[in-house]
């Protein structure tokens, strides 16, 4: 008989640091319990991992799991302790910046290889390694449920018991039920996802079949609410044991197992707290040539704007020089600005690429607000643009190839970067890409984790921004390589593919306001298929756009005659819109000019 | 890389947007205050009498306060460069009507339609607000506001001998003329060379044009009586052109333009409603907190300075004049003394405020400037020309000194409602010039000042409400090393 132990202790998570000193964070309580009652063994499983570091708590959430294994099989109690084992492992395994949903679903579908595979290899299909599989995920303000197969979860809210997963499982014949669901029964796995909002004080119940088939809910209720007559203070532990008992005193005759959890404290509700914590640092004051702070000494500014400052320093400790980049004083109120300024950090110390800027650890105990990045000598891809107006679509694509390699280690981990522009990317003396500038990347995991604060207007550069933005959609990579196309248009020819000079003051309606201008208008060498390889990489709708950042390198590179055949092919109103109606409105004026002379 | 300096003999980039912006301003002063020092030969040729050509004046500032409002929208709406070259371009027109007017109704409409030419302040604010770092800020916008009002002093300083160039009765309309030519032809040069944003900037938060916001329920009493006075000085320019006044309009017009003003004013009580319902259901964040009376004192302080200043420069050369029986190009010259002071005064005021404090440099500024007006108040024929101008030149050094040192009072106030508190900032000087003039359309040039000093020193009383702002709260110490100062 085999019980999981309900705490783990791992430790995964490869810099423990925090995404924002939360003086709260998600609480809960938590406890199971599991026998093999008339049967021999027990063949169900629970785990549950409460992660001791705030940075996981809040990065990768709360597990809890069960898993009931098939007990047709040989396997299956193996089945499920593999199961929820490997799930709490290898979902802390998995990148901080992920979503639930992505960090689970790949867990959840190697899992379900692994099982599939072990029980074929048995040469018995009826032996092999399956099982009823339910997990919740706690994070922030959600609960993620997954589940398959007939395991449940419940939740009690205010003396309500409501079952949230629905059980996939068939009357057969003669009364006994068929599951058409489960972990390790296919190559494919369809795992249903349920996402729900917390609230304090929500109790959450995993259980097998052995519990729910025997008690009904009010029985359930009344066991979770009832104290303890031994002891008062109960805690959940004891009343899973309690129900477990219970079940099996009514003539349970599976194995019986149920895992509660209970939400003692959400995260951070209050705004003026959250505010003191996105303003407790300060902004460095502008500062000079020979000033110092925290010990690194300025020598040269490097760049500064009505945004940030960034000035070039050197620390008695080392021999590199670094970065430093401070906010404006203009956004000391700027909660969306500060938030994303602390994003950054937290991007620029996960993603490790040459193609992309570090940002390197500094004393956390600092009490002014900045970053520490690598030093890039070298110039901005707009200095490069003035340098080269007329450059070789031989170092055009170079170029273009460096920056996909940087956005690849963004797409990744799972991050959009949302303000890609010229001024964003460094070439240093080694022609070698570095894409800098986090404060507006897109982390999926982070924006799992709920704010209360929302951004109030579309991130990104005016001229470079993709145009679901605007629309008040959501980004995804596709959205890079928008600002990606308007980048390689404008090294090739100087000029922006679109002429929409008033979008930062009015919100366009729709994607037809962008209206692509050829290449070939401003520079007539460019071969068509370039050119069509770039109006489809700038397409406005983003579902037209190319669905990978290769697929647009490889058109960048050699023609694609199905594009240039379909454009040869098509009317001349697609081709060229405008000189259509010039010919009609030439045709009409010729008609007029005939009516009025005759 | 290297970052851009603040280097003022640079004409690229973030620099050159400066240069633009001050002398798309100093046109617009040049061409507001076109008509001060050559009013004697105006009032001669037109056949005017002195309270026509004190109406004149007030009319000049009146449109002007609505103006803002309306072009702090179109700012937003379509960027500070078709703005400012529009306003430049279409105001060159009231200006030819006034340099062909051949009566006063004629000249009443083109002064009152070159109102519109005033507000052009706020979108050369933005315009450069959108190109510095804000530690540059203040210094540019000191540079932009100071130089451009030299416009003024300009003005006074060249066009009467301009006109005597021109020579005869028209000289006048020639110099006037030449001016609006000037606003024409700068507008294209503005259009041609001006950008709104650097390239690749991001998007800002959308403002909130509506109204400004509060950020408790007695503050939005508050804000709503601080409204009153700009319709109030409306009501009493229309009250000065009715038949009670210079009968300019009919008793029904004045009696329209009345009902019109309580319309607007509750269409604002609505709006402001509207942007700030939200305090009185839940408490505004701690983090976005601030007291409106601050912006409150501003505005008095503004409106004493800044309003005094309009005024004065409106009626100096026609002052020296009178007063000391002068030609009009020496008046002009001498007058021009007045806002020559703007190149030097008003980015002063900002620093002085840096190094002492904005509360103590306020109190002194505004003292000073009571004591300034007073002076200028006694002025009479037996002084020497010379010491009046002094009189002239100290007064006005106070003048732009506070409004320099306001101005940089403003952003700390609350950062992220600056732009609203510098638009309702800068309405008040409007209302403080409108006001001035009125008052001196009543009355002689000695209760003028004196009525101008009684005001600076009801600044001074409001000025001890004021709270010293909480400015940065980091420190830089003699050896470069940056600090925090513990905050008690």
């Amino acid at each position: 008989m085999i019980v999981t132990s309900a705490m783990k202790s791992i430790n995964s998570a490869p810099i423990d640091s925090q995404y924002q000193a939360s003086p709260s964070r998600l609480k809960v309580t938590l406890g199971g319990h599991s026998i093999a009652g008339v049967k021999k063994r027990n063949e169900d499983a629970f785990a549950a991992y409460l992660p001791s570091s705030e940075g996981a708590n809040q990065l990768k959430g709360i597990t809890a799991c069960i898993a009931d294994g098939v007990s047709c099989s040989e396997n299956a109690q193996l089945a499920s302790q593999t199961a929820v084992t490997l799930f709490v492992d290898d979902y802390y395994s998995t990148p901080e910046s992920w979503t639930v949903k992505t960090s689970a679903a790949r867990v959840l579908s190697s899992l379900n290889s692994w099982l599939y595979h072990h029980g074929q290899q048995n040469y018995q299909p009826q032996n092999g390694a399956v099982t009823t599989f339910s997990a919740a995920v706690f994070k922030s303000r959600t609960a993620h449920l997954f589940h398959a197969g007939d395991s449940r979860i419940y939740r009690l809210r205010d003396g309500t018991l409501e079952q949230l997963t629905t059980d996939h499982s068939n009357h057969g014949s003669g009364g006994k039920e068929y599951l058409t669901r489960a972990l390790g029964m296919g190559s494919h796995l369809e795992v249903d996802y349920i996402q729900t909002e917390l609230e304090k004080n929500d109790l959450f119940l995993l259980s097998t079949d052995g519990v729910h088939d025997t008690l009904s809910k009010n029985e359930l209720i009344t066991l979770i609410q009832t104290p303890n007559t031994h002891s008062p203070e109960g805690t959940l532990e004891d009343v899973a044991e309690k129900i477990v008992d219970k079940a099996l005193a009514k003539g349970s005759e599976d194995n019986l197992s149920c895992l509660l959890i209970r939400i003692e404290e959400l995260p951070i509700e209050d705004i003026n707290e959250l505010h003191r914590e996105l303003t407790h640092k300060t902004i460095p004051p502008v500062m000079e040539p020979g000033m110092t702070i925290d010990n690194y000494t300025v020598q040269k500014m490097l760049y500064s704007g009505p945004r940030s400052h960034l000035y070039l320093v050197t620390h008695p400790d080392h021999d590199d020089r670094f970065a430093l980049k401070a906010p404006s004083i203009n956004f000391s109120e700027d909660t969306q600005y500060l938030e994303g300024f602390m994003r950054e950090e937290w991007v620029g110390r996960r993603i490790d690429n040459k193609g992309v800027m570090k940002i390197l650890p500094k004393d956390d105990k600092s009490k002014f607000l900045y970053h520490l990045c690598e030093y890039i000598e070298g110039q901005t891809l707009r200095q490069w643009m003035y340098d080269n107006p007329q450059p070789s679509l031989e170092r055009v694509r170079a170029i273009s190839q460096g920056i996909i390699q940087s956005l690849r280690a963004f797409q990744r981990l799972g991050m959009v970067h949302r303000d890609l522009k010229p001024e964003n990317v460094i070439i240093d003396e080694n022609e070698q890409i570095k894409l800098i500038d986090f404060g507006t990347v897109q982390v999926g995991g982070l924006n799992e984790i709920s704010s209360l604060l929302s951004e109030e207007c579309p991130v990104g550069s005016v001229n470079y921004i993709a145009p679901e933005y605007l629309m008040e959609q959501r980004g995804t990579y596709r959205s890079d390589l928008f600002s990606l196309g308007v980048i390689v248009y404008e090294m090739l020819t100087g000029k922006q593919p679109f002429n929409l000079s008033n979008t930062h003051r009015r919100t366009p309606k729709h994607f037809g306001e962008w209206q692509y201008h050829s290449a070939q208008e401003y520079r007539p060498d460019l071969p068509l298929w370039l050119d069509l390889s770039l109006e489809k990489a700038t397409s406005p709708n983003p579902t037209s756009r190319y669905p990978a950042l290769s697929e647009f390198y490889t058109d960048l590179c050699t023609p694609n005659q199905t594009m240039v055949n379909k454009r040869e092919h098509s009317p001349l109103l697609e081709r060229d819109p405008v000189r259509l109606w010039k010919m009609i409105s030439a045709l009409l004026l010729i008609i007029v000019a005939l009516q009025a002379a005759l | 890389m290297t970052a851009e300096s603040f280097n003022l003999f640079s004409f690229k980039g973030k620099m050159k947007t400066l240069h633009m912006s001050w002398i798309a301003f100093f046109i617009t002063f040049f061409v507001w205050f076109n008509h001060a020092p050559m009013l004697q030969a105006i009032a001669h040729s037109l056949g005017l009498s002195g309270s026509e050509i004190k109406t004149l004046l007030i009319l000049n500032v009146a449109l002007t306060i609505p103006a803002r409002v309306i072009i702090g929208m179109m700012t937003d709406r379509f960027g500070p460069k078709i703005v400012y070259s529009g306003l430049l371009a279409l105001c060159s027109i009231p200006c030819f009507m006034f340099a062909m007017a051949d009566s006063f109704i004629q000249a009443a409409l083109a002064r009152f339609l070159l109102g519109f030419i005033g507000a052009g302040f706020v979108i050369g604010i933005r315009l450069v607000s959108e190109w510095f770092p804000a530690n540059e800020l203040g210094t540019a916008e000191g540079i932009y506001g100071g130089w451009g009002n030299f416009g003024s002093a300009a003005a006074a300083f060249c066009l009467p001998a301009l006109a005597l160039v021109f020579g005869g009765d028209d000289g006048w309309r020639y110099a006037v003329g030449l001016t609006g030519l000037i606003s024409l032809l700068f507008s294209v040069v503005f259009y041609n060379n001006v950008s709104d944003t650097p390239k690749g900037s991001t998007y800002f938060k959308p403002k909130n044009i509506g109204a400004m916001e509060v950020t408790s329920k007695g503050d939005f009493f508050f804000l709503l009586a601080m409204k009153v006075p700009m319709y109030a000085a409306l009501a009493l320019l229309s009250w000065k052109l009715s038949p009670a006044g210079v009968s300019l309009i009919s008793e029904t017009v004045c009696i329209t333009i009345y009902a019109g003003l309580v319309l607007l004013y509750i269409y604002e009580v609505f709006m402001v409603w509207k942007v700030n319902r939200d305090v009185f259901v839940k408490p505004v964040p701690e983090l976005h907190q601030y007291k409106f009376k601050q912006v409150a004192v501003l505005n008095v302080l503004y409106f004493a300075t800044f309003g005094s200043e309009l005024a004065v420069i409106s009626m100096l050369p026609l002052f020296f004049a009178d007063t000391f029986e002068l030609t009009p190009v020496v008046a002009g010259m001498l007058a021009s003394a007045y806002a020559f002071m703007n190149l030097m005064s008003r980015p002063g005021g900002g620093w002085l405020s840096d190094r002492f404090g904005r509360k103590p440099t306020l109190l002194i500024l505004t003292a000073g400037l009571a004591v300034g007006y007073l002076l200028m108040a006694m002025v009479d024929s037996q002084w020497p020309v010379w010491v009046a101008v002094i009189a002239a030149m100290a007064c006005s050094f106070f003048v732009q000194s506070g409004e320099g040192a306001v101005f940089a009072t403003v952003p700390l106030i609350k950062r992220r409602l600056t732009g609203q508190i510098a638009g309702m900032t800068g309405a008040y000087g409007n209302v403080g010039a409108v006001v001035y003039l009125t008052v001196l359309s009543l009355v002689e040039y000695q209760t003028f000042f004196l009525v101008i000093a009684g005001t600076a020193v009801l600044g001074f009383a409001t000025l001890l409400i004021m709270e010293e702002p909480k400015g940065n709260m980091a420190e830089v110490h003699e050896d470069g090393s940056i600090e925090l100062i513990p905050i008690t």
